[in-house]
């Protein structure tokens, strides 16, 4: 690409987008959820973008990346009307910029140092202690020895306060993270990332091809019509989905209300008596068939809502897509509404939500049931 | 069948579990009133790993009877069925279950037998249930899918006259064995050539276990001090036998995951293996085979009698190297049930008939072996018959014709002598007569013979050579 001919062009117009961060884990951690069909929708905001993947005109899956994960970020818009400043933010704005972006390479590239963790453990607080300790040799594998001092300058230099928390979440592998410059000169641009691992180091620029975006599958999900509604550790839903056998092809919720609260002992006792569980999780595969069944307990469901009986079933292969979310989440919310669409909302925990209580991104899949389901 | 798995249970019948899936991909079951056994058989039917726990080993543990799905059965009360290893154990060994799961309830439900046998209702299949009970109640139901039991495999019996026994620890043993590199990603499964002697035991890689393309090029060779094994007994040294690591490892790592030390018995190269790992309320049995080595040096001794075991009855006069056995056969689930009654009624266990005899406390001299051995005649003599000289009256008729010219031609009248009798003129003069006792005599050629058992590439014909030299003494005078 001309870097000149695209210099110019920033001289006269403002790129559309310019965020940077520090450190891209969680960034790549929030893509990577994400990241099961390689053509992705990105839609730049001002208060952040969104990025919307799909599969079947069945399952969507829409990562929310708001503004504060980056150092910086700056949003101008296309249209000629409102070029403004990033910081005062309307919330009717409706001028956004969409580009489909091919998600597997642009995670790539962000891990080209091998410092943006690897599929397998995402950066999340999810996930067991273990993976983090596998994950950070790998990394101190790939880095350079003797930048540590470096490192820890720019890290002081970038403070923002939430170091204290990243070293947290990361363990103490913060220090080699990677910076990334991304920026968006608009419709028809590619999109640029400039990379590095630190001051001292190698740089990368990087320069992704952005297609036009076409429309998405829409699946609004309207909460009046919602009959089931579960929040729950995503620990819970992560071990049942990984429980099950890979040859499942059907996944069934099962909600059923909660008995009538009189006191405490009551409750459970419907469950035991006439095997109508709280929540049932149920599968069928080749070898046989899995029912998993969650009581009403505080400690397992954060909150059950369900206004009647309900059965539906998905495929399992769609619903296992978000196991990849699922394992840097801490909270999922399951919805079903009364035609059965179900949307799971992933809660990923921020590094810097701790310190500065930003809201923390998350990632929300809806999904259609089966249609031969008819109970 | 109902089994019910406390926290502390789960985590050795997962490691069975895992050990058993080394083996081979189908799992058995069969359960008992007392014991349920779980075994398997890899698919070249060499290697053999049965776990039989008793009902101490489960919190609850009850088979009831099945109703009238197998009326033919006897009265006895046994499920059986067979399914993947793996869909079991993937269930057990997953990550969470270690953390949360406070109960397992293993239960089979046969498929006429449910409350609502009705065939429409997919009564028909069996089915192995898996209910876990984890914290804060939460409940996992796994229904896996129960085949029947097609084929019932059970090992042989071993011939424990002329057995070796080994007693090794899993760490010592597995110490030995790291040596040899196990080259990954394929499926090359290594063997091993043991060569036991008298007071060292040689390890060395087996040279066509380099793979297709020749890339291990490495052959190492190990000699181990008998002493490292807690207990060593080799019928007769040196042993050489060979056979593969694969399912030897899955032993050896189960032994070191429970700190059991393996009980290793052997009889002879192309024999199989037996090694039992004795925990508690668990009762273990591993059957690898082994093959016999090309060009190993073969025991010295030169067989002499023609009736041994049953087994040996095929001619084997065309083959030097014998084929190895195979580790099981196939047996109907029913004669297992029986041999498991009478072991049971015996108040051992059903590996009672192939157990060893109690251990000796070192014996180093060949001649309290035989002593041992002809004190333990009486289990033995069933299939060991006097070589020669059995009963007081038989004269020498074992002797070929021209043989027994010869004698007569001496004109010592000895050829209508018996044992006794023959033995008496010895004593005499016996300078340079090695036997004096009726019973050395008949356990001494024995001895010499036993070791070789599988071997008889001779014809039974040289046996009149070979009691010719054991009279040769008598030639002389």
């Amino acid at each position: 690409m001309s870097q000149n001919g695209e210099e110019s062009e920033e001289v006269h117009l403002p790129p559309v987008l310019k965020a940077s961060v520090h450190d891209v884990r969680y960034f790549a951690a929030l893509l990577r959820g994400v990241n099961f069909v390689n053509r992705a929708t990105v839609t730049i905001t001002k208060t952040g973008f969104v990025v919307v993947v799909e599969e079947a005109r069945t399952l969507l899956a829409t990562a929310y990346i708001f503004a504060d994960i980056f150092d910086e970020y700056t949003y101008n818009s296309e249209s000629p009307a409102a070029p403004q400043d990033s910081q005062n933010s309307e919330p009717e704005e409706e001028d956004n910029s969409a580009f489909e972006i091919p998600l597997n390479t642009l995670i790539e590239c962000l891990n080209i140092f091998g410092t943006a963790g690897s599929s397998g453990s995402a950066a999340g607080a999810g996930a067991a202690t273990g993976k983090y300790k596998k994950w950070k040799r790998g990394g101190d594998d790939s880095d350079q020895e003797g930048d540590d001092d470096d490192a820890h300058g720019r890290r002081s230099s970038n403070g923002t306060g939430g170091n204290k928390s990243i070293d947290h979440y990361f363990g103490n592998a913060a220090d080699k993270g990677t910076g990334m410059r991304m920026t968006y000169a608009g419709s028809g641009f590619p999109l640029t990332l400039l990379i590095a691992e630190d001051a001292a180091g190698p740089t990368t620029t990087c320069e992704i091809t952005t297609y036009e975006a076409e429309a998405n599958l829409q699946l609004p999900f309207e909460p009046d019509r919602m009959v089931l509604k579960i929040i729950l550790k995503s620990s819970w839903l992560r071990d049942a989905l990984s429980e099950l056998d890979p040859s499942c092809d059907k996944l069934t919720f099962i909600g059923n209300p909660p008995p009538a609260v009189i006191n405490g002992k009551q409750r459970q006792q419907p469950r035991l008596a006439n095997g109508t569980p709280m929540l049932r999780i149920q599968a069928a595969g080749t070898f046989g068939s899995t029912e998993m069944d969650y009581p009403n307990d505080r400690d397992v469901l954060e909150t059950f809502e369900c206004t009647r009986p309900v059965t539906f079933s998905y495929r399992f292969g769609h619903i296992s897509r978000t196991l990849r979310a699922l394992q840097s989440s801490t909270k999922t919310s399951l919805r079903i509404d009364d035609e059965g669409l179900l949307s799971l909302q992933f809660l990923m925990p921020s590094p810097k939500a701790k310190a500065e209580a930003a809201a923390d991104a998350f990632i929300e899949f809806r999904c259609l049931p089966l249609d031969d389901e008819l109970v | 069948m109902q089994a019910t798995l406390d926290a502390s249970a789960l985590k050795p019948f997962t490691r069975a579990l895992a050990c058993l899936s080394r083996y081979g991909e189908d799992l058995a079951i069969y359960a008992t009133p007392d014991s349920i056994s779980l075994s398997t058989t890899n698919s070249s039917k060499s290697a053999y790993s049965r776990f039989k726990y008793g009902r101490q080993f489960f919190s609850k543990y009850s088979v009831t009877s099945s109703g009238g799905s197998h009326p033919d059965e006897e009265e006895e009360v046994a499920v059986s069925g067979q399914l993947l290893t793996k869909s079991l154990l993937s269930i057990l060994r997953h990550r969470t279950v270690e953390k949360s799961v406070e109960r397992c309830e293993l239960s089979i439900v046969n498929g006429g037998a449910q409350d609502t046998a009705d065939e429409d209702q997919d009564g028909l299949e069996s089915k192995l249930i898996v209910r876990l009970h984890c914290k804060h109640g939460v409940v996992k139901t796994h229904r896996l899918l129960l085949l029947t039991l097609t084929s019932f495999l059970a090992p042989g019996v071993p011939d424990a006259a002329n057995e070796s026994h080994l007693t090794v620890g899993p760490r010592a043993i597995r110490d030995m064995i790291e040596h040899f590199p196990v080259p990954k990603g394929v499926r090359s499964d290594p063997q091993l050539i043991w060569n036991f002697g008298e007071s060292e035991v040689e390890v060395k890689s087996f040279e066509s276990s380099l793979d297709s393309k020749g890339r291990m090029q490495l052959s190492t060779e190990l000699s181990i001090s008998a002493e490292e094994f807690d207990l060593y007994d080799v019928y007769s040294t040196p042993t050489t036998i060979a056979f593969h690591l694969r399912e030897f490892n899955a032993t050896i790592a189960f032994a070191e995951s429970m700190s059991l030390a393996l009980e290793i018995r052997f009889t002879d190269p192309a024999a199989p293996l037996f090694i039992d790992v004795e925990g508690d309320n668990a009762d273990t049995l591993f059957v690898i085979s082994t093959s016999q080595v090309p060009g190993a040096p073969m025991p010295s001794q030169v067989s002499t009698n023609t009736k041994k075991r049953e087994r040996e009855e095929t001619p084997r006069d065309f083959a030097r190297i014998k084929k190895p056995m195979k580790a099981v056969q196939a047996t109907d689930a029913a004669s297992f049930a029986q041999a498991d009654r009478s072991a049971r009624s015996q108040s051992t266990s059903r590996t009672a008939a192939s157990m060893p005899p109690p251990p000796v406390p070192d014996r180093s001299f060949r001649s309290q072996h035989e002593t041992f051995e002809a004190q333990m005649t009486p289990v033995a003599s069933r299939v060991r018959e006097p070589l020669f000289l059995p009963t007081s009256s038989q004269p020498l008729s074992q002797l070929s014709a021209a043989d027994e010219q010869v004698i007569r031609g001496t004109g010592l009248g000895i050829e209508d002598m018996n044992a006794e009798e023959l033995a008496m003129m010895l004593e005499g003069e016996g300078e340079e007569v090695a036997f004096d006792t009726g019973s050395q005599v008949s356990t001494r050629p024995k001895v010499e013979t036993e070791s070789d058992a599988d071997d008889m590439e001779f014809e039974p014909t040289q046996s009149s050579e070979d009691q010719a030299r054991g009279f040769q003494p008598l030639f002389e005078d």
